[in-house]
This record gives C-alpha cells, sequence and structure tokens, in this order.
C-alpha cells in the first residue's frame, strides 16, 4: 500500500501545480483566444435568426375523429397525491367523451414544480395547455407565448361559454383587458380548525375566532391548556399575505398595476399584527409542508391554507378521530376580510388552426358544469359556476355534506385577485415580495424598513 | 521508476527518438498520432466546456429568455447593473462566503486532527474508523438530504425529540424555515459529508512523513502538541494548501444540492449561494442574460483566487521533497 | 515509540467510536424509519417493534424504482466507460509524444478546474435541446464524456510507468496502439480500475445536469426520482425513507465489496 499512498500525494498537490504553467501559457494564448471569442461570437449572431410569428386569427381548423389530434396540458396538481387522482379523472373522462366524439386526445404532464413548462417550452416541445398560477402570469405571456383567449377563440362561442362563471374570477386572468387565462382551480384562504383541540381548549369550534385579535386569544388559550401549537400561517405562503394586507386596507400593486405598493401604513400594521402572533407563540413556525404536516397529524389547533388541502385534511381528520371545523379568513376590527384567490387559470399556447380547435373543445369541457363539478368533488376546489352548488345534478349534495365550501362560496363575493406581476421580471418580484413579508415576519428586522427596501427593489424591476 | 519524470509540462518519455531511420510518409503521420490519440478529449471538450463557457460570457451582455424562436438581445452592460441591484444576489456573495470559511474546519482542522489520532494505532482499528468516516461521501446528496431532512423535522424529527427530553431547548425548531438556523444546517450536512474524506488525505499525507523526524525531536524533548505544531502541520502544509484550495473552489458546489433540497435558498435568501442564484436566475426566472453575467463576474473572481493560491502553494512546495 | 496509559488510549477509542456513530447513525435512522409502520413512524423507537415492508411496497408503486435503477447503472456506466476511453488516449498521447502545442493542451486540460458547472449549464442545457436530447439518458451522459480530472490522474500514473520497458517494445515492432493496449493498459490495470471506481460514484451522485435534463421519472436517475417524490409528497415519511434506503443500496453494495480500492481511488486520485 505504501508506494501508491506516496504517490498520491504527487499527485494531489501537483494537480495545482499544472495550473501555474497553464496560466503563464494562457498569456501567451490569449491573442488567439479573443480573436476565436469574437469568431464564434459571430458565428451565434449569424444563427440566431429572428423567427417570430404573426398572431393567429380566430379560426378553428376541422377536427376528426378517425385521426385525433394530440394536446398536452401541464398540470402541477397532477404531481399532488391528494390531488392527482381527480385529475386524471377530468382528463380521462374528456378523453373518453368529447374526445373521442370529436377526435381530440390529452396528454397530461404531472409538473409538481411549475418549471417544466417553462423548461419544455424552451426545449421547444410542443406545450399546449398549462395549468398556470397567477402572479407569473404577465411574464409567461411575455416570455413563453401564451395566447389570449379572445385572439384565438371565435367570440362568440367564447362569450357562451363564459356565462355563467363568477365575473369576479373571470377578471383574474385578465392583463390589459384581454384575458390570457381562464380561472380553472380554484381556492380561497380559509381557516381549518381542529375541533378536538378547541375543545380540550374550552372553546367552541362552532363559534370560530372572526378577528385577527380573537385568533390570538384562541390560540395562546390552546397552547396553554393543551401544549400544542395554536395556529399557523406560513409566512412564506405568498398569496394569504395579500389578502391580509388588503383586508387591512393597503394594497400590493397599484392599482395602474405600473409599481410596488405594499410599503403603505395600513400594508406596515398589517403584517406588523403577524409578527406580533409569531414572535408571541401564537403563530407556529415551520414550511407550508411542515405546518400542513402538523395539522394533518392533530398537533395544530388552527391552520390558514388553501381550500385546496381541504379532502387531505378531512381523511386525516377521519382517521386521526376529530373533527374538522372552518373559518372564514380573519378580520381586522369590524372590516369584513378580503380574500384573494390561490389557484391556477388555463394558459393556451396552441400553434396551429387545429390544435386550437383540439384546445378549445378540452378548455370547453374542463370548465363547463361537468368539469367544475370534478375539480369541486374530487379535489376540493371551488366552483366556479356558482350555479352549481344549488345544482341538484351538481353539487348541491356535496356542499351540503361539506359545509366548509359554503365559507368559501361566500368568499368568493368580497374576493381580489393576486398581483400579477407585471414584465418578465414577474418571478423576481414576487421572490422579492415574499422574502420581504418572511423577513418582516421572522426576524426583529424593522417592519417599515424591509417592505419599503423591498417596495423600492421591485420599482427598480418594472418595465 | 527511473525513468519517471517530474517535469509535468514536458515530459518526454518515449524512446520514439532513437528510431529515426523512417519512410516521410509514416514520419508523417507519426507527428499527427498524438493529435489524433488527443482528438476525442479535446473535441469533446471543446463542445462541452469551451464553447459554452464563451456562450455564456457572450449571453452575460444579451438579454435572452432561452424560449426557441426567441434570439438574444444586446443588452450591453445592463446585466451586470441588474446584478448590483439585486438583493439577493449581494446576500448570496455574504453566504457564499459563510460556506466557504464554514467548511474548513470540516476539510482541514478536524480531519487533519482525527488523521493525526488514528496515525498510530494499528491497522486494523485504523482502517475500521476510516472506512466508517468514509461512508458518508459516497452517498449521494438527494439521499443525505432526505435522511436529513427527516432528522431536523420540526414536529416530528429525532434531532428536536431529543433536544426537548434533554431539556436543552424548550420548544421544537423549524430548522429550514428559521433564518438564524438554515444555513447552519446546511454547513453541518456539507460538513458532514466531507470529514470522512479530507481525513483520509491527511492520513496518506502523514503515511508518508519520515518517521526519523519525530523520533528526533522526541529524543529533544518535544511532547506531542509541540511535535504536531513543529513537524506535523510543517510537513502537511502542501496537502492544506491543496485542501483549502479544493475547499474554496468547490464550496459553493457542494453546498448546492442541499439548498436546493432543503430550503431553496430560503427563508428570504438567507442560506443561498451565489451558484443558486445563478441556477434560479436561469431556470425560474429565464433569465439567461443575469445568470450568465453572475457567471462570467465569478469566473473572473474564482479565477483570481486559485492564482493566489498557487502562488502560496509554490512557496511552501519544497516542504514537498 | 509512544508510550500512551489505557486511559488516553480509551478516550481515543472514545471520541472515534462517538464520530464513527455520527458518521453512520443517519442511515441507520433512515432504515429503521423505513421499516416503522404508520403509528410508530412518529415515535422514536430505536428499533421497530413490528416491522413492516409496507413502506417499501408504497414507494415501488409510487415510482418507477426499478427503472429508475436501471437509468442509475446505465448513465453511471456509460460516463465512467466514455470517460476512461477518452482519458486513456489522451493522456497516453501526453506521457508518450513531444510535439508542438502540448503546452496548450495541458492548458485547456487545467483551465477546466475553474469551470464551474453553473457558469456552462445554460448554453449546454440549449444544445442538449438542439439535439433532441431533453428528457433522454444520452442527453445526461454526453457533457460528461470527458474529464479533464481523469485524463491529469492517468497521465500522472503513465508517467511512473517504465520508459525502458516501451523502448523495449518499440524495438520489438509494436504498433504504438499495441503498446497503450498490450502493454500500458494491462499493466496499470488497477489504477485503471481504481479511477473507474471513483468516476462511477461521482456519475452515480451527479446531482444539477440529471436534475434540468429528466424530466419524467421514466428517465430519471434514481436520485432525480427521488428527489421529485421528496418535493411531490407531504406526511408519508416512511414511504419516503424507504425510498431514499433503496436509492442508497446500490452504492453501499459496491462500497462494502470493494472498499478498499474505493478508499484508495479516492486518496489517489482526490475529488472532483
Amino acid at each position: 500500500m505504501r508506494p501508491s499512498v506516496r504517490g498520491s500525494k504527487t499527485t494531489a498537490s501537483n494537480k495545482y501545480f499544472h495550473t501555474v504553467g497553464v496560466l503563464l501559457i494562457m498569456k501567451r494564448m490569449a491573442k488567439g483566444a479573443l480573436a476565436l471569442m469574437a469568431m464564434s461570437s459571430m458565428v451565434w449572431l449569424s444563427a440566431c435568426g429572428s423567427a417570430s410569428k404573426s398572431a393567429g386569427a380566430a379560426e378553428l381548423g376541422a377536427l376528426d375523429p378517425a385521426n385525433p389530434t394530440k394536446i398536452t396540458f401541464y398540470s402541477y396538481s397532477l404531481a399532488y397525491p391528494t390531488m392527482k387522482a381527480g385529475m386524471e379523472q377530468l382528463i380521462k373522462e374528456f378523453n373518453d367523451t368529447v374526445g373521442k366524439e370529436k377526435g381530440v386526445v390529452v396528454e397530461g404532464v404531472a409538473d409538481s414544480t411549475m418549471q417544466q413548462y417553462k423548461a419544455d417550452i424552451s426545449a421547444g416541445k410542443e406545450v399546449d395547455v398549462v395549468q398556470h398560477t397567477f402572479s407569473t402570469l404577465d411574464s409567461s405571456r411575455l416570455s413563453l407565448g401564451f395566447k389570449a383567449y379572445e385572439d384565438i377563440f371565435p367570440k362568440d362561442q367564447l362569450d357562451e361559454h363564459l356565462k355563467g362563471i363568477s365575473p369576479n374570477a373571470l377578471e383574474l386572468g385578465k392583463i390589459d383587458g384581454k384575458m390570457y387565462g381562464l380561472a380553472f382551480t380554484f381556492s380561497t384562504p380559509i381557516v381549518f380548525i381542529n375541533g378536538k383541540l378547541f375543545e380540550e381548549a374550552g372553546l367552541d369550534p362552532a363559534k370560530p375566532p372572526k378577528t385577527w385579535d380573537e385568533i390570538k386569544a384562541a390560540s395562546l388559550q390552546i397552547k396553554a391548556k393543551t401544549g400544542k401549537d395554536g395556529f399557523g400561517l406560513t409566512p412564506s405562503n405568498g398569496w394569504i399575505t395579500e389578502g391580509l394586507i388588503l383586508s387591512n386596507g393597503g394594497q400590493v400593486l397599484a392599482k395602474d398595476r405600473k409599481s410596488a405598493d405594499f410599503g403603505s401604513d395600513a400594508s406596515i400594521a398589517a403584517i406588523q399584527m403577524w409578527k406580533d402572533l409569531y414572535h408571541n407563540g401564537a403563530s407556529a413556525p415551520g414550511t407550508e409542508n411542515e405546518l400542513a404536516e402538523q395539522f394533518m397529524a392533530g398537533n395544530l389547533g388552527m391552520y390558514v391554507s388553501s381550500t385546496a388541502l381541504h379532502s387531505g385534511a378531512k381523511k386525516a381528520a377521519d382517521a386521526g378521530g376529530w373533527k374538522l371545523y372552518g373559518a372564514a379568513l380573519p378580520q381586522f376590527g369590524d372590516t369584513p376580510s378580503v380574500p384573494v384567490n390561490s389557484g391556477s387559470v388555463l394558459a393556451v399556447r396552441p400553434d396551429s388552426a387545429v390544435k386550437t380547435a383540439a384546445v378549445w373543445e378540452f378548455i370547453k369541457f374542463v370548465t363547463g358544469d361537468r368539469g367544475y363539478t370534478i375539480i369541486t368533488s374530487q379535489i376540493g376546489y371551488l366552483p366556479l359556476r356558482t350555479g352549481l352548488a344549488d345544482d341538484p345534478n351538481g353539487l348541491k349534495d356535496f356542499v351540503e355534506q361539506n359545509p366548509l365550501y359554503k365559507i368559501n362560496l361566500d368568499q368568493l363575493t368580497r374576493i381580489q385577485p393576486v398581483a400579477i406581476w407585471p414584465g418578465d421580471n414577474a418571478t423576481e418580484m414576487a421572490k422579492v415580495f415574499t422574502d420581504a413579508i418572511v423577513k418582516s415576519v421572522m426576524s426583529d428586522d424593522d417592519v417599515k424598513t424591509t417592505l419599503t427596501t423591498a417596495q423600492n427593489e421591485i420599482n427598480g424591476m418594472m418595465p | 521508476m527511473s525513468q519517471s519524470l517530474d517535469n509535468t509540462i514536458a515530459p518526454s518519455l518515449s524512446g520514439g527518438t532513437i528510431i529515426v531511420r523512417r519512410r516521410l510518409s509514416k514520419k508523417k503521420l507519426r507527428r499527427f498520432k498524438p493529435y489524433l490519440y488527443l482528438l476525442p478529449a479535446v473535441a469533446l471538450l471543446s463542445i462541452w466546456m469551451y464553447r459554452p463557457l464563451l456562450y455564456t460570457f457572450y449571453l452575460a451582455f444579451q438579454k435572452w429568455s432561452m424560449v426557441p424562436g426567441t434570439s438574444p438581445v444586446f443588452v450591453g452592460f445592463d446585466n451586470f447593473e441588474h446584478l448590483f441591484h439585486n438583493k439577493s444576489f449581494i446576500d448570496s456573495i455574504g453566504n457564499t462566503i459563510f460556506y466557504t470559511v464554514g467548511l474548513l474546519p470540516f476539510s482541514i482542522l478536524i480531519p487533519m486532527i482525527l488523521a493525526v489520532v488514528t496515525d498510530r494505532m494499528e491497522s486494523k482499528s485504523k482502517n475500521f474508523y476510516r472506512a466508517m468516516f468514509f461512508i458518508p461521501m459516497i452517498l449521494a446528496p438527494v439521499s443525505v438530504s432526505a435522511i436529513w431532512r427527516w432528522l431536523f423535522h420540526p414536529s416530528n424529527g429525532l434531532v428536536n425529540y431529543l433536544l426537548v427530553k434533554l431539556h436543552l431547548i424548550k420548544e421544537p425548531i423549524a430548522y429550514f424555515s428559521d433564518p438564524g438556523f438554515a444555513k447552519w444546517i446546511i454547513l453541518l450536512i456539507t460538513g458532514w459529508k466531507m470529514i470522512g474524506f479530507s481525513t483520509i488525505m491527511f492520513s496518506a499525507a502523514l503515511t508518508s512523513i519520515n518517521r526519523e523526524y519525530y523520533e528526533a525531536a522526541s529524543q529533544d524533548g518535544a511532547g506531542s502538541f509541540r511535535q504536531f505544531v513543529h513537524i506535523t502541520i510543517p510537513l502537511l502544509s502542501p496537502m492544506i494548501i491543496f485542501m483549502l484550495t479544493m475547499s474554496i473552489l468547490f464550496s459553493s458546489q457542494w453546498t448546492f444540492a442541499y439548498i436546493d433540497m432543503l430550503t431553496t435558498g430560503g427563508p428570504y435568501g438567507s442560506s443561498t449561494n451565489i451558484y443558486y442564484e445563478m441556477y434560479r436566475f436561469a431556470f425560474s426566472s429565464l433569465n439567461a442574460g443575469l445568470s450568465s453575467a453572475a457567471a462570467l463576474l465569478f469566473f473572473v473572481v474564482f479565477g483570481l483566487i486559485a492564482l493566489g493560491l498557487n502562488m502560496v502553494s509554490r512557496k511552501f512546495a519544497f516542504y514537498d521533497n | 515509540m509512544f508510550h500512551r496509559s489505557p486511559i488516553q488510549s480509551f478516550a481515543r477509542h472514545g471520541m472515534l467510536v462517538l464520530l464513527c456513530v455520527l458518521a453512520v447513525f443517519p442511515l441507520y435512522w433512515m432504515l429503521n424509519s423505513s421499516l416503522k409502520n404508520e403509528s410508530e413512524i412518529f415515535t422514536s423507537s430505536i428499533f421497530p417493534h413490528k416491522p413492516v415492508f409496507s413502506n417499501y411496497t408504497y414507494a415501488f408503486t409510487q415510482m418507477p424504482i426499478v427503472r429508475m435503477a436501471f437509468n442509475s447503472f446505465a448513465v453511471s456506466i456509460m460516463m465512467t466507460m466514455l470517460q476512461l476511453a477518452t482519458s486513456l488516449l489522451a493522456a497516453y498521447a501526453l506521457v508518450r509524444w513531444r510535439f508542438r502545442g502540448k503546452g496548450v493542451i495541458f492548458a485547456i486540460l487545467s483551465l477546466t478546474w475553474l469551470i464551474p458547472f453553473q457558469s456552462i449549464m445554460i448554453p449546454n442545457y440549449v444544445l442538449v435541446n438542439d439535439l433532441g436530447l431533453n428528457d433522454t439518458l444520452l442527453g445526461i451522459v454526453l457533457p460528461f464524456s470527458v474529464s479533464t480530472f481523469a485524463i491529469l490522474s492517468l497521465y500522472q500514473s503513465f508517467q511512473s510507468f517504465p520508459g525502458v520497458l516501451i523502448e523495449a517494445a518499440q524495438i520489438d515492432g509494436m504498433s504504438d496502439w499495441s503498446i497503450l493496449t498490450r502493454l500500458i493498459i494491462p499493466n496499470t490495470r488497477s489504477t485503471i480500475a481504481s479511477l473507474g471506481i471513483l468516476q462511477f460514484i461521482n456519475a452515480w451522485n451527479e446531482y444539477l445536469w440529471p436534475m434540468l435534463i429528466a424530466k419524467s421519472m421514466n428517465h430519471a436517475p434514481l436520485q432525480i426520482g427521488l428527489r421529485l417524490f421528496v418535493n411531490s409528497d407531504t406526511n408519508m415519511w416512511g414511504s419516503l425513507m424507504a425510498a431514499t434506503t433503496v436509492s442508497c443500496v446500490p452504492i453501499l453494495l459496491i462500497y462494502l465489496i470493494l472498499r478498499r480500492q474505493i478508499v484508495d481511488s479516492f486518496v489517489r486520485f482526490g475529488i472532483k
């Protein structure tokens, strides 16, 4: 063994001695290298020809049932165990019914990180329909070639289809007056409540706290009586935070969407309140996943999150032998709270007339009566055709069995859109905003300074 | 071994020059032969290393989302300007330094002590210890992250359970979402993985130190600590500098996987590093220009550091022989 | 040479045993958790009271683990073979001949040390896309088909190969190719094997690039499949630890069998 070990030592240190000689040689080579660099960049420049396409007209191609058109549907719901089955059912039902009849085959692609559609579009793959979140829609529209519904689908058919969908919801996917996304899966924030912990703490889960002050009192009471955390809201959640700010009279983005505006006193006060909960042990620490786990394991009294977790929470409650209750997003004082929406729109980018027709069939199905019935009953999102909740053939029974949905449908009337950050720096802006909120809540830094700094940084990135 | 040469830049080993009587065509062929053998390696390096490097330098001055059908647009030094106004990027530089410096105990100090302590043991137990220390090194980052995530889980993790049981903390800590802990945990995991490897490197270097030095020192009455300081450290200095260089150049790459798996750089960027930001700029914000500008910048910075360390290592090189 | 008291020796071993425990305990905890049932997973018991394999069956139904393991092996073996082939040829040329531009070649090789993968990922990603190799195993392998680390390491080993033997072979009329394949390679087998093992482990553990290229579980190596699993599932720690255990088993088995060679090759060549 000894000789090899001896040799090894020289090997290891010699690797570095190469570099010395190397750098000397590089000096000599520098001239040549520069020429090479200039040359190659010229090659690239000439290789990168422009290839922009003109906007398509609102005409649909002819579908052929004998020779079906295949389209891809990128969905994050397909990647989550709690939502997967419902989403698969939705796709399968379409393929077996309308798809078969008209000649469309939809292929679902699970996209757990919501990054894959970007990567695949940049890889030149065919990405036709994307379940897209709100905050970065504008950026995708600009850089990923998503199309406005008005530009590609026939106007009369579009108008006909949109009837019955909550007008509030329709507004949310619009940018500069055009619809770049049709509201698809949709939820509002809700306070999930563990009935057992409430009762153990001497509280009545049927009369849940309404204001943030009551939340704090209840949370501390649960903690004192049961030793378990009373309340949880993840600082990095992103969207519920916006509801908090709006509820206190602040705003995230200015009305004209030209600047960020979350540094106002109302916003600061809202975040300050949350910081107070957090630092006084009234708000449990943890990531979104960790808090969800904690709640479902029966170790958290109240948990604010998306309705999408309803089916999972209900199952966990049944398994753990406790009862699940719910409450609306808490309010500041006497002013009713302003919830924002979470969830997704369908963004489309068909590249031919036939595909446009195929995509349109799919859109009509999944955002139609049957589609929303499946989405609500199997996955847990809200029915955006609100009429379905009273429709005996639709979701009447379901909503009666799951009273938590009434809270959400009620909130739908007060809902405000989540901020769609403008321009192609949207992802970066959304991150700066979220980071600033997390920092304000968790650290000892001054809320006002943190938010103002972030606001300025975002304004520096505005288009 | 008589023929082995130490000149690393232009070694001549072959007996090729001995046989000179060859026909011209063969001679010509011979002249091309080295290039032929080098061709696959050099061609592949050009395609996958140097072409992309130059392309990255080019992209640093462009704005591009990498979407097919779109082309880069020249923007001058805009990307660099944005970079220096990007708070998360500025913060990431501080973290990069934190990780680089923080890793040094794990890659040098602790391993050196372990190597010295195990050095004079009988070979059976020595090999056993070293084999055990080495296990973390061969495990994949994803597996390692999954395991530590579970160990440090806030409500159900073993670490919190034990700390609470031992009354060291009052309440469970959410390590990965706490800005005070996130980067320390990542450092700890990276270091945990490094110790075994560095220990073995130092052990190998120790084995080659001549025992007579110690015997002489011992006769002069020097205690083990003084021997360590006056003999071991100077004789190990080439290895120390080697590990230092590796540690500095690579620590940002070693932490990358854990950042991505455990915290994605958060909370509020408190655990990110420059390489993770580059990745985020490119594949999350689809801003190839910004990412490339950062790459260009740090290529230069690390180049200078490597050059500096090289000079230092040449100064110490005489200990090697 | 030194006289140490038993107490000192005991303390020393105690410290080392403690460090060993720190090194391997996480692995034990992984295995332990993977065998616990749902009600036991959240407890801190050191042994599973009633070991179950349901976590494994769940993991195997949720992920194409066999397929992913195959992918991992395929990718790692392809990378290792390509790297060995290219570096054997290159190192041989560097040791064997004196030729014009040798300095430049060394420069090209050594400078790659300074190129972090993150600074070339975008162009390589674009190229792999353009070649239509996104989400394929070949797309993962190609950028790693050459390793300057392997070239320089082999170069160092070849340098100590006795020159007289080469001269003798040449006088016997052996061609340059045969000198490499029939003289040098057989005689440096163990070195090449160590390097191969090292490159295999590196390939197996590669993270960033496979993560960018592998999109679907069917085309993903174990590591990346596991990453998708980790990020998509909550509250399934038992099966997550089962999947992690499965992902560690191949490399641990290799380590168990080839421990000496693996440790030796790391010592000999360092890491990249």
